[in-house]
């Protein structure tokens, strides 16, 4: 168990690409916490960072207490499942799950004999232990029956397992995941994160998880870290990155189907708040906005999750169905409304394609954002 | 979508018609352009016109050579209407025997060609050769206006290609000499002079040259080194001249009885042994091919060379730099010289005798030997026409044109005895005394007694074999392999089930069958023959129909008894022991240099490729200079580093060759790692980076992660290369044959060097095949033990993916 602190760390590559920059993060004494992103955002380089696989251009990074940026990835007592698993394949899966604890001697056997009297002793006593943490890591993991076959003769969900698996038997100070699961078929994925979840409660150890898979990262972590092109968007725990994001980014970035994203202006008016825009309008009292909504109308971006847009049977904006997908337990509305697409989520209902039917929406339910580029949330 | 699949099948059969068409067209000129040959021969024997065909060399004569020849065909022609000569010229004595042997072979031989006074006694044993003598009789008898008068000729120079079935001299005379040399030594005027050693003159003697050869090797060039005395070459034939200067031979009567170990022959050869041995700098002799003697005496820093004919003169009269001239063999216990001499000679075979007769009286007519002569190369065998200004040109040197001519009436040809074996053994044995000094006299001539013995005693050399049954060994396998092909053919071609299925294999097949004819061509059919010819002696100069039937015989004489055989496999396996781990370390280590992913780095890696796409010839041909002892670069590279610990670097090829031959070769051939290093990159390149990284994480270092996780994964690749190194190390052969040609003695002499002497030198063509198909076994059992034996570190997993 371990704590990890980023401080202002920054990856920039030969030729001036910067991958990471400014990332400040403290990870506490247990704690599971997920980068997420899409493709390029530099999870993975921050992860490889803390790993001591690319070397850190700027910031400090500290396990501990100890500055690490300078030791090699065996001295920072790290162990790390990749996403192609990395099984040696000309090993069977015990010597894989062993190996890194087999190979840490500084002489050879023969000196070490020389050196300490009890050598013989205590080789056999190594070998015993290391036998037990295999063992009992396999059974963990439910691959004791695999222990003697060769990672070619595994399954996908298998090799998963034993990459899992030699990493526990090395009971390091901070596991650090890859996107471990991106190779493993949709329920087995379910599966194993449900498994993730369950290891890292008994382990109680420090856990640093690699997805761009936004649904992996919010029913695994502690807390989420939403990167995008470089830069940390927002760190929280999953129901706040989900309630509360920072900007368009992470709100866009987070939950499905995407959340609807209109945009207008808002006014105060004796009434309450109004929000007009592609050819939608919106009123309702809402205090909490007057802070900064004034009579001026004021352009915003008006984001509304799907869940949030209710279709109602009376009195509402006018739209038309477009399409239904149905989930069983509940089922998606593509709309058209005003001057464009909404999409809503809602309970099962017969609703035809074509059919005419009102939609409300609650404003108390929505986020604002700057319509700038940042997009940062609007709200006190 | 059906449109579409059907307006892609019109293109599809388009493209395969065309690809049928192609390869068919492609068929039909190969094939093509045989049938044209023998149908041209066939309207060539009907026509009036006869075409002679003239086969012969221009080795040290060069391009002069070639012209005085065409110029004498050209007159012939104009001379002789209705006879047209084709020339065939393949370049240097070494070709143009390989040339004659595919052309007897084959059944066409030339008309007439050249033929070396040492090879007449094994070509006339094997009937190639025309009787000449009824021939001079009737043209004396019908008074031919330029018939051949032999007794205008040095008797000698005729004598030598008289042949009895037992030796030269006397008997059947089966050429006409064209021109011939005696020999002696060529010397460096400007280093007598500064040695204060007076000119050599014709009646010198052994104690002259070696006195002066002594006081030249104490004198200083102005670079401070030393002068070497004389270079001596020890070819079989000048260790020969020299003792019969001692009034001694290595034979008696005839070749049956040996006098080589007659005391006074033990006497003048350990003479000689001395003068190289144990002097320093008195005399050096060509060490290997390295530096042929006549090459040595252009650099000025011998006093004298030889003993060579009149052949390098055309080359030494381009020496600018000293002046020099030439001086007959010494006189010894008795004044003895020799001849080399070639002839025109007719084929036996020949289609047009009397033409060919025509034309070579035309080729050694006194004015066809007067324009040869000029070219200095050699001596008219005509004496009238030596003894003219068109030979003795005081114009050019040397000067000293008697020292050739003086000799000539008394010096005779040395002979060989029809089995070529002869000479190379014991130029090879005597040189393991006379120049690499590894063994001493009593003890190469008793190696080359038992060698000779073997071969004479070897049950293939006994006659009484029965003829090869071509007949129904060829009907037999004829039709088994038609039914074989008939089988095969019906069970590829007959129809499937699916109609489309049945195109498809058929077009496939029709679309193939370049390759397939090729192959069956080419390789089945060459293959099929020499497994026949292995149970067979077969002189590979004749047809086929003179073939024995030996059974095993050839694979018993060589398992059983031939030492030359097992030498060759010990010096091959030496080799391959240093080669194949040696070069694939080497190989490996490159490849992980050229994984680097540094700036140019695709510079190096073609840099390293590079020598693995030179030509072997001119690769080995550097390398001999890289080689050599004295002057090479890698002495003068090992030279200071071993001069530290007291050593001196090995002569490579020389006194040292029995340690240091095979590893020469092998340490030029890691200069061309290239090979291996591209593929084990490859290897390297699909090692998942990964990997690599899950190693660093589990604690490993660069030395430990490549140990425990790069080479296990590059294991198959491993084994790839080294099975397929060990199969290229038992096939060495230019790098040999160029830099040493098997010497000195057997101990450079590789598997297939030998197969190929046994196959061109001595016409062996059953004992060679016999020699394939063991290297065949032994490559295949090499390469099933490696697999076995390799099976627990070898892992397949890295591969699947």
């Amino acid at each position: 168990m371990a704590t990890i602190e980023l401080e202002a760390l920054g990856k920039i590559y030969p030729g001036g690409v910067r991958a990471v920059q400014g990332a400040s993060l403290r990870i506490e004494h247990g704690e599971f916490v997920v980068l997420v992103g899409p493709s390029g955002c530099g999870k993975s380089t921050l992860l490889r960072m803390i790993a001591g696989l690319e070397t850190i251009s700027e910031g400090t990074l500290t396990i501990d207490g100890a500055c690490v940026n300078d030791l090699p990835p065996q001295d920072r007592d790290i162990a790390m499942v990749f996403q192609n698993y990395a099984l040696y394949p000309h090993m069977d899966v015990r010597t894989n799950m062993a190996f890194g604890l087999l190979r840490r001697r500084r002489f050879p056997s023969a000196v070490r004999a020389l050196l300490s009297p009890d050598y013989a002793a205590n080789r056999i006593k190594e070998r015993q232990e290391i036998d037990t943490r295999v063992l009992s890591a396999a059974r963990t993991l439910g691959i004791e029956h695999l222990l003697a076959r060769k990672p070619a003769a595994l399954s996908g969900g298998q090799r998963q397992r034993v990459a899992v698996g030699r990493a526990m038997v090395r009971e390091p100070k901070v596991f650090l995941f890859d996107e471990p699961l991106s190779n493993l078929d949709a329920k087995l994925r379910v599966e194993m994160r449900a498994e993730l979840r369950m290891l890292h409660r008994r382990l109680g150890a420090t856990m640093v998880y690699v997805t761009h898979d936004q649904e992996e990262a919010m029913s695994l972590g502690d807390r989420v870290v939403v990167l995008k092109d470089g830069l940390v968007q927002q760190v929280a725990a999953p129901r706040q990155v989900y309630e509360q994001p920072s900007n368009r980014f992470v709100a866009e970035f987070v939950g499905t189907p995407t959340m609807n994203m209109i945009l207008g202006d808002m006014e105060a008016r004796a009434t309450g708040m109004r929000f007009r825009g592609q050819g939608i309008m919106i009123e309702g009292v809402l205090d909490a906005w007057k802070p900064f909504i004034r009579p001026q109308p004021r352009p915003v971006v008006l984001g509304v999750r799907p869940e949030h847009v209710r279709i109602a049977g009376g009195t509402g904006l006018p739209a038309t169905v477009e399409a239904v997908e149905h989930y069983g337990d509940r089922m998606d509305v593509v709309l058209h409304c005003g001057d464009r697409t909404l999409t809503a989520r809602c309970a099962p209902q017969p609703l035809q394609e074509g059919a005419q039917v009102a939609v409300t929406i609650d404003l108390a339910q929505t986020h604002l954002f700057d319509p700038d580029a940042a997009g940062a949330r609007l709200r006190a | 979508m059906r449109r579409g699949s059907r307006k892609g099948s019109i293109a599809g059969r388009f493209l395969r018609g065309f690809l049928a068409g192609l390869a068919l067209v492609l068929v039909a000129l190969s094939f093509g352009r045989v049938g044209w040959r023998t149908l041209s021969s066939w309207r060539n024997s009907a026509s009036i016109e006869k075409e002679l065909v003239v086969l012969h060399w221009s080795g040290e004569g060069g391009p002069e050579e070639d012209a005085i020849v065409e110029d004498a065909l050209r007159a012939f022609e104009s001379a002789h209407p209705g006879v047209r000569v084709r020339r065939i010229n393949p370049g240097d004595a070494g070709s143009f025997y390989a040339k004659l042997q595919t052309m007897l072979a084959s059944g066409e031989p030339p008309d007439l060609f050249y033929v070396g006074a040492e090879r007449v006694a094994s070509f006339a044993d094997m009937g190639l050769l025309e009787p000449l003598d009824g021939r001079l009789e009737a043209d004396a008898n019908a008074k031919v206006s330029d018939a051949i008068d032999l007794s205008a000729f040095y008797p000698s120079t005729v004598a030598a290609f008289r042949y009895d079935g037992n030796r030269n001299g006397v008997g059947t005379l089966y050429g006409i000499p064209k021109d011939f040399t005696t020999v002696g030594f060529y010397y460096n005027k400007d280093i007598f002079q500064k040695a204060g050693v007076p000119f050599p003159t014709d009646d010198w003697t052994w104690d002259d040259y070696l006195s002066a050869a002594r006081a030249i090797a104490k004198t200083k060039a102005a670079d401070g080194e030393n002068y070497i005395g004389s270079e001596f070459v020890t070819w079989p034939m000048m260790v020969r001249a020299f003792l019969r200067t001692e009034g001694t031979e290595v034979r008696g009567e005839n070749f049956d009885a040996l006098r080589l170990d007659a005391p006074e022959t033990v006497a003048a050869l350990e003479k000689l042994r001395a003068w190289r041995q144990d002097e320093v700098g008195t005399l050096t002799s060509g060490r290997s091919k390295l530096a042929t003697g006549a090459a040595v005496f252009t650099t000025g820093r011998v006093g004298m060379a030889g003993p060579f004919g009149r052949w390098v003169v055309p080359e030494y009269r381009r020496i600018r730099d000293f002046d020099w001239d030439f001086v007959p063999l010494p006189r010894g216990r008795v004044r003895a010289n020799v001849i080399a001499t070639v002839s025109w000679s007719v084929s036996a075979r020949s289609r047009h005798k009397d033409e060919a007769w025509q034309l070579l009286r035309w080729l050694v007519s006194p004015s066809s030997q007067a324009a040869n002569a000029k070219l200095g190369l050699a001596i008219p065998t005509i004496r009238a026409v030596a003894e003219s200004p068109a030979f003795l040109d005081p114009s050019q040197k040397p000067a000293n044109n008697r020292g050739y001519l003086d000799p000539a009436p008394t010096a005779e040809v040395v002979d060989w005895p029809a089995d070529p074996r002869f000479e190379q053994l014991l130029g090879g044995n005597l040189d393991r005394a006379l120049k690499v000094g590894d063994l001493t006299l009593p003890q190469a001539i008793e190696t080359f007694k038992i060698q000779w013995r073997a071969e004479k005693e070897s049950p293939l050399a006994k006659p009484g074999f029965p003829a090869y049954a071509w007949a129904p060994v060829g009907w037999t396998l004829g039709v088994i392999c038609v039914a074989v092909a008939t089988a095969l053919g019906w069970r590829v071609l007959r129809p499937q089930g699916d109609r489309a299925a049945t195109r498809e294999t058929r077009w496939g097949w029709l679309l193939a069958s370049p390759w397939v004819l090729g192959f069956v061509l080419f390789m089945a059919f060459p293959i099929m023959m020499s497994l026949l010819l292995s149970l067979a002696k077969w002189k590979g100069v004749s047809t086929l129909d003179t073939a024995t039937f030996v059974g095993g015989g050839n694979y018993a004489q060589l398992l059983a008894h031939d030492p030359r055989f097992l030498t060759s496999l010990k010096v091959t396996l030496y080799y391959t022991l240093i080669a194949v781990p040696g070069g694939q370390a080497l190989a490996l280590l490159a490849a992980v240099l050229m994984n680097q992913k540094t700036r140019g780095i695709h510079f190096f890696r073609a840099a390293w490729y590079l020598p693995s796409v030179l030509a072997g010839v001119g690769v080995a041909v550097l390398w001999r200079w890289v080689f050599d002892t004295d002057g090479g670069l890698m002495n003068a590279a090992l030279r200071p580093a071993l001069a530290l610990v007291n050593l001196a670097p090995p002569d490579w090829f020389g006194k040292d060759a029995a340690a240091w031959g095979a590893p020469a070769f092998a340490i030029m051939g890691f200069w061309s790692v290239g090979g291996g290093m591209m593929i084990y990159l490859a290897g390297l390149q699909s090692v998942p980076e990964e990997l690599q990284e899950a190693a660093r994480i589990d604690g490993l270092g660069p030395v430990a992660r490549f140990f425990k996780v790069t080479l296990p994964m590059l294991s198959p690749v491993i084994l790839f290369n080294v099975i397929m190194s060990i199969i290229g190390s038992f096939q060495v052969f230019t790098q040999a044959f160029v830099m040493t040609g098997g010497e000195p003695g057997d101990l450079t002499r590789f598997y297939v060097l030998y197969l190929y002497n046994q196959a061109f030198e001595f016409y062996e063509m059953g004992y060679a095949s016999a020699m394939a198909w063991i290297l065949l076994l032994i490559t295949l059992v090499l390469t099933l033990l490696t697999m076995r034996g390799s099976r627990g570190l070898v892992h397949y997993e890295g591969l699947k993916r």
